[in-house]
């Protein structure tokens, strides 16, 4: 049944764009933003976390203009190569429809009310 | 010289720990956080404000006089910041207030009568008063001008609070520095406390139980890094709660007794809840203790007693409602309750010795960490904050010391089914940014618009509405081609930016969720407030001005009444003179006595007095030369 809302969208792309401004390609670039070896150990990582937390942390880091984007990559990396994943934590509440491959099809936001008249 | 002064030259930043019941402000100074004392000598300050005839009154002074001006005297505005004012909390929460509070669209506001005129006023402006009277208070200690504080609010507050939280401090003329998390806050005053007698990293359970609120944090702590891994709590729950509960309790045991209800007298409940607030505090280190008021309620006297077994009985299911969260929270970060270290206690109702017990059980007879100020500690990791963010020279010892904190509310948008779909999931760090790619279905669309929810209930329509995001202006194009680029981002002060951008096009829309929920204060009013507020700070300092002249006048007139009766010498004529215009004076004063007087009206009084008794003294002791 095709309807007159103009107002309605979905997803672009349900894979990829869903988390940093530019998504972290692999553990690879996770391990060279955290400055690590991929055969180092699980303390190892959490101390370079720990340093480069310190080092792009906006509260004291206040003068790098980047300092925003990479404390966030850095939080990612780290997350992603200690599998700390917070979907994880939250099961069968985290509904990431973005995530979630029948939301192609079916995820479709509706906004009547706003369209009236417009 | 080891005072430190941050890059702008704006003088020392302080740290204020803005309580539902009591306030309390520390700064970092001479390489250390100190606690600051208010002008009456105590530590923490009641974040009372009262109005009255004779102006203003913020603190000890308001809570003082309570139970003489109950309806004019504000208190837990922190229970109304961001809420609204259909919020069931609201509802219950206004049956116990003697204030009054009426909703304006949706949004709650205080109504007193402030210098004989209704006055309405925001919570934020409340708390605002609160925050001056803070920064006051830290000023007269460091003997300079504060502008910058970090400001701390529980850790379950949603973004709206924060929001009015910030706003509050924006109408107080301060610059927040940045929202803190209370037990965040809390585990630096512990990190600090323990620091150097660690190895290795530490888990750490922060028990935070005020007087309004309740959150438990589990943070990790290592190498200075004070990473919170969850958080869980109540926003309305806290030793107030026990105070109402024992105040129900004997408002029955008073009708039971002597067949009058006390429950329409605001003045009488004022009384009693002071007195069951201290039976309370006292049931901590007693089994028993007695409630003693005169004349209570048309002259009858109210003498009972109450055991510690009675008060945890009155209190049980809130009790046992404290450990909830303890698990969700252990449950989040996928922590067993057997590799915590610490279970740190603080805020004023973890010293209820039953609280205490259930905790301990909790993690199998565990020893609970005591060590730091339970009244103190929030302020006191606020202060370290504050002198972290200013950028003072000297802080070795925090230099450090570095804060990551989680989101507590999942951030989500609402389907067409009605479901919450989360955008970013509770108990994230940050700050963040989560990006989302979007697209249209139909061709030639222009516009998308969706409601932004926080909570955490699958249905939608249960969490909160923070607001509807819109986004117009869509190239003319295909369905499906457009790139509509929707970004949540969380600053480290945990409030929400929501943004679009359009790419395809190669035109950039910028957009900031608009909030329609009509409680939250537009950028006009608050410029109002910020207006008002300096307004009511010299309205107060007139008022100073006024009661030191009226109370010179007033000793100048005792002072010749005494002087006039032990002299002898003088003459009849002359002393009745005196004494006839001291008692004019005297009976004027009384007259006024709940109203001040312009200065120039008592500064009048006081020349004509002296123009009367001067020259016959001067008389009188020329004649006696």
């Amino acid at each position: 049944v095709k309807t007159v809302n103009r107002h309605k969208f979905t997803v672009k792309n349900c894979s990829g764009q869903t988390g940093e401004d530019a998504p972290l390609s692999g553990s690879s670039s996770a391990y060279s933003i955290l400055g690590v070896h991929p055969t180092c150990s699980a303390a190892e990582l959490k101390a370079a976390f720990r340093a480069k937390v310190k080092q792009f942390h906006p509260d004291v880091n206040r003068n790098g203009k980047d300092s925003d984007t990479m404390i966030r990559r850095v939080i990612q990396a780290y997350e992603m190569l200690s599998n700390f994943s917070r979907s994880e934590i939250i099961e069968g509440e985290c509904l990431d429809p973005f995530d979630n491959p029948e939301c192609e099809a079916f995820d479709v936001f509706v906004n009547e009310v706003v369209c009236v008249g417009q | 010289m080891s005072i430190a002064f941050d890059a702008k030259g704006e003088g020392l930043a302080i740290g204020i720990d803005l309580g539902t019941t009591y306030s309390c402000v520390g700064v970092w100074q001479h390489g250390r956080v100190e606690i600051i004392a208010n002008d009456q000598g105590n530590r923490t300050t009641p974040s009372y404000v009262a109005f009255t005839n004779n102006g203003r009154l913020i603190g000890d002074a308001a809570k003082n006089q309570v139970s003489m001006n109950p309806i004019n005297t504000v208190f837990d505005a922190k229970r109304l910041i961001g809420r609204k004012f259909s919020d069931a909390s609201v509802r219950n929460d206004m049956k116990l207030w003697p204030f009054k509070v009426r909703g304006v669209g949706d949004k709650p506001m205080i109504m007193v009568n402030y210098n004989n005129v209704e006055k309405k006023f925001a919570a934020e402006e409340i708390s605002s008063m609160v925050l001056i009277k803070m920064r006051e208070i830290a000023e007269a200690y460091i003997g300079s001008v504060v502008k910058n504080a970090v400001v701390t609010v529980p850790a379950h507050f949603n973004d709206l609070q924060r929001q009015a939280t910030k706003n509050a401090g924006v109408i107080a003329g301060m610059n927040v520095m940045r929202i803190i998390n209370e037990p965040t806050a809390a585990a630096i005053a512990y990190g600090l406390d323990k620091k150097g007698s660690t190895v290795g990293g530490k888990n750490v359970l922060i028990f935070d139980f005020g007087g309004g609120t309740f959150d438990v944090s589990l943070l990790k702590i290592e190498e200075g890094v004070f990473e919170v891994k969850a958080t869980a709590g109540d926003t309305h729950l806290g030793g107030e709660d026990f105070d109402n509960r024992m105040l129900d309790h004997f408002v029955q045991e008073f009708k039971r007794k002597h067949e009058k209800d006390i429950s329409n007298n605001p003045k009488a409940l004022r009384r009693l809840r002071t007195s069951c607030e201290r039976a309370k505090r006292t049931l901590s280190s007693t089994a028993q203790t007695t409630i003693e008021i005169d004349s209570l309620f048309e002259g009858t006297d109210f003498y009972t007693t109450i055991t510690r077994a009675r008060f945890e009985e009155l209190n049980m299911d809130h009790f046992t409602k404290c450990m909830e969260p303890v698990e969700k929270c252990l449950r989040d970060a996928k922590m067993d309750k057997s590799i915590i270290h610490d279970v740190v206690l603080v805020g004023g109702s973890t010293r209820i010795p039953k609280v205490q017990q259930l905790l301990q059980d909790f993690f199998n007879g565990k020893e609970l960490c005591k060590s730091i100020n339970p009244d103190e500690a929030v302020a006191y990791g606020a202060a370290v904050q504050a002198a972290i963010l200013g950028g003072e020279g000297d802080i070795d010892k925090v230099q450090d010391l570095l804060l990551l904190d989680v989101t507590p509310l999942s951030l989500g948008i609402e389907n067409f089914k009605g479901q919450m779909k989360v955008v970013v999931p509770r108990n994230t760090t940050i700050p963040t940014k989560k990006l989302r790619l979007f697209t249209t279905v139909e061709s030639a669309q222009t516009c998308i618009k969706f409601p932004v929810y926080e909570g955490e209930r699958t249905i939608a329509k249960e969490n909160r509405l923070l607001g509807t995001f819109k986004l117009k202006g869509i190239g003319i194009a295909e369905k499906g081609v457009p790139e509509v680029y929707v970004c949540f981002e969380i600053d480290a002060n945990g409030i929400l930016i929501v943004s679009a951008e359009e790419k395809s096009t190669g035109k950039k829309s910028k957009i900031t969720l608009t909030n329609n929920c009509k409680r939250m204060l537009c950028n006009e009013e608050i410029k109002k407030m910020v207006k008002e507020a300096e307004k009511y700070k010299s309205e107060d300092e007139e008022n100073k001005k006024k009661l030191e002249a009226k109370l010179v006048l007033f000793d100048y007139a005792y002072n010749m009444k005494d002087t006039v009766s032990n002299l002898s010498k003088l003459n009849r004529a002359d002393k009745k003179k005196i004494v006839d215009a001291v008692a004019k004076t005297i009976r004027w004063l009384d007259e006024n006595e709940n109203r001040l007087a312009e200065c120039e009206e008592y500064k009048d009084k006081m020349t004509k007095l002296e123009n009367i008794c001067i020259p016959i003294f001067t008389e009188m002791y020329k004649g006696a030369s």
